[in-house]
């Protein structure tokens, strides 16, 4: 009787998982979670992939503040203080809405980052096309338009002392002077977080880059604004574009076509900064009317 | 632009305090199950090990109390502990079964009946042991049934919830790019993430567990039988036969 007392405490005291194994058991498996996660967190394979899932976009934007489609022009983004010159001069009274000086605004305020010419000869030209601008605002709608340049007169002014290494200006197709990167549209897309200095010039450089190589035209392309086209390329350390893929295509065929030719030709890139520590890079470039059509 | 927030700590971070907690939740529910998956799998692999161990020397020797020293040796299997059970009632009913051995001489009848009810008493003792045994084997394995069937819920209401703020944070700014859209869904599918990652192993494991706790059991039973026909043929029976 009693060694089968003695057989059942046994059995219970020892088969029950005892507290200690227990204990130690979720310890260990919390250890392992953590050290998991924590790596998830701070490995930089890991953090790279996850922590950016979307390769950081770039937006190429058409910005003008023409009121129409400039006869026979090719007219090429980026170019927008040329552009809105020339139209000044070409067309009579068109209509500039508040919004589109906000635009110029903005893109003169990215420009200083790319201005690679004398700023005596930027600030003029900038000055001049100013001047035209003042000339139709007088014409047309005055009040606000005329504040908004006086704030981009500012900004000019200012920038215009701001003198940063970028890219040698190169070939603008409408013959615009090199070294007037007008529009730069919505800016550049968000950097991740830490080291991003190098990658956001590099960035800087493609976009420069290929808006130069984008010519669209809105005669032929037609002129629907908000349309968008989002291709991403990848990038070798080298600077050759190993891979061209659209995220989406703006449903626009010339506009699709003219993108991935703009991107084609400018093949190759500058090579990936060294602090870029991936054998290769990723980039979603965007392509959009959004600013060039008058609504 | 919002990228620089797409880092997995700036995105769990940001992400809502509900997503947050069905994060949580599901990393517990992932502790506990791979801590009994660990903690099951040594205890089997022990009791696989043991009980093959066992039996081998169970069939080899033939002297009962040999049996039960080295049975008391293998803690870890359940045959030795089944075979402990039985052997400490036979030797129960040996010593208390006044009828069985000593008086066997009287009747055949009542030898029979007596054999019957020595056996039966084992039956018992073994069927219960048994009994103890696999609710012991299959003890916390029901755990991971159950991370297995709801964690990918969990971390699916986690998803559909932050998906929910996100569609509303966009109805408020009224853009719905990419850029705005994207963000907000893939910190809410970390959750979704998460409770497959919890869930994949402890189906796998539970899967593989419960297959082994019906190895455990057959084997179990085939045993009780086996020893119970050895006791009966070899033990019981003699004794009787003497008279």
């Amino acid at each position: 009787m009693k060694e089968r007392f003695q057989v059942s405490g046994y059995m219970v005291r020892r088969n029950g998982i005892p507290p200690k194994t227990l204990v130690l058991t979720f310890g260990i498996s919390f250890l392992c979670h953590a050290v998991l996660i924590g790596a998830m967190f701070f490995l930089p394979e890991y953090r790279k992939p996850m922590g950016n899932p979307f390769p950081s976009a770039i937006n190429v934007s058409l910005v003008s503040f023409s009121a129409g489609p400039p006869a026979g022009e090719v007219s090429v983004a980026g170019v927008a203080v040329a552009q809105a010159k020339k139209a000044g001069l070409k067309k009579e009274a068109p209509v500039i809405k508040v919004e589109k000086a906000e635009q110029i605004k903005k893109a003169v305020s990215l420009s200083p980052k790319k201005i690679p010419a004398k700023k005596v000869e930027t600030s003029k030209l900038i000055n001049k096309a100013i001047k035209n601008i003042e000339k139709k605002v007088d014409e047309s709608r005055s009040a606000t338009v005329a504040r908004a340049i006086d704030r981009l007169r500012n900004q000019v002014e200012s920038s215009g002392n701001i003198k940063t290494a970028g890219v040698p200006g190169g070939g603008i197709k409408t013959g615009a002077p090199a070294g007037i990167p007008g529009g730069f549209g919505t800016g550049t897309g968000g950097g991740t977080g830490g080291a991003v200095g190098a990658i956001d010039i590099y960035k800087a450089e493609i976009y420069y880059r290929i808006q130069q190589n984008w010519a669209y035209s809105e005669q032929l392309g037609g002129s629907n604004s908000e349309l968008m086209a989002v291709l991403v390329i990848k990038i070798m350390s080298g600077g050759e574009i190993s891979d061209i893929w659209f995220e989406r295509k703006s449903g626009n065929r010339f506009l699709d076509e003219s993108a991935y030719r703009a991107v084609q030709k400018s093949n190759p890139l500058p090579p990936i900064p060294q602090e870029y520590d991936r054998p290769y890079y990723e980039v979603g470039l965007r392509f959009e009317t959004g600013g060039l059509k008058q609504k | 632009m919002a990228s620089q927030h797409l880092d997995l700590i700036h995105m769990i971070s940001n992400a809502g305090l509900m997503v947050q907690l069905v994060l949580l939740i599901l990393v517990l529910f992932s502790i506990s199950s791979w801590a009994i998956i660990l903690i099951k799998y040594k205890y089997i692999r022990r009791a696989f090990k043991q009980s093959e161990h066992f039996t081998d020397y169970f069939w080899k020797s033939r002297d009962f109390s040999d049996v039960y020293a080295k049975a008391k040796e293998l803690e870890g299997s359940p045959i030795a502990r089944i075979f402990r059970i039985g052997y400490v009632e036979l030797k129960k009913l040996s010593q208390s079964g006044v009828p069985l051995v000593a008086q066997g001489s009287d009747s055949e009848e009542f030898s029979i009946g007596a054999r019957f009810a020595g056996t039966d008493n084992i039956k018992r003792a073994l069927r219960q042991a048994i009994n103890t045994e696999i609710s012991l084997v299959s003890q916390l394995v029901p755990f991971l049934a159950t991370t297995g069937n709801t964690t990918p819920f969990i971390g699916l209401f986690g998803t559909v919830w932050g998906i929910m703020n996100s569609f509303h944070g966009i109805g408020l700014k009224g853009s719905a790019t990419l850029a705005v859209v994207a963000p907000g869904i893939s910190e809410a599918l970390v959750a979704t993430a998460a409770g497959l990652a919890a869930a994949i192993p402890a189906v796998i494991a539970y899967n593989y567990f419960t297959q082994k706790i019906r190895t455990i059991e057959t084997e179990l039973y085939s045993f009780s039988t086996d020893f119970l026909n050895i006791v009966e043929r070899d033990i019981l029976r003699p004794k009787g036969n003497k008279k």
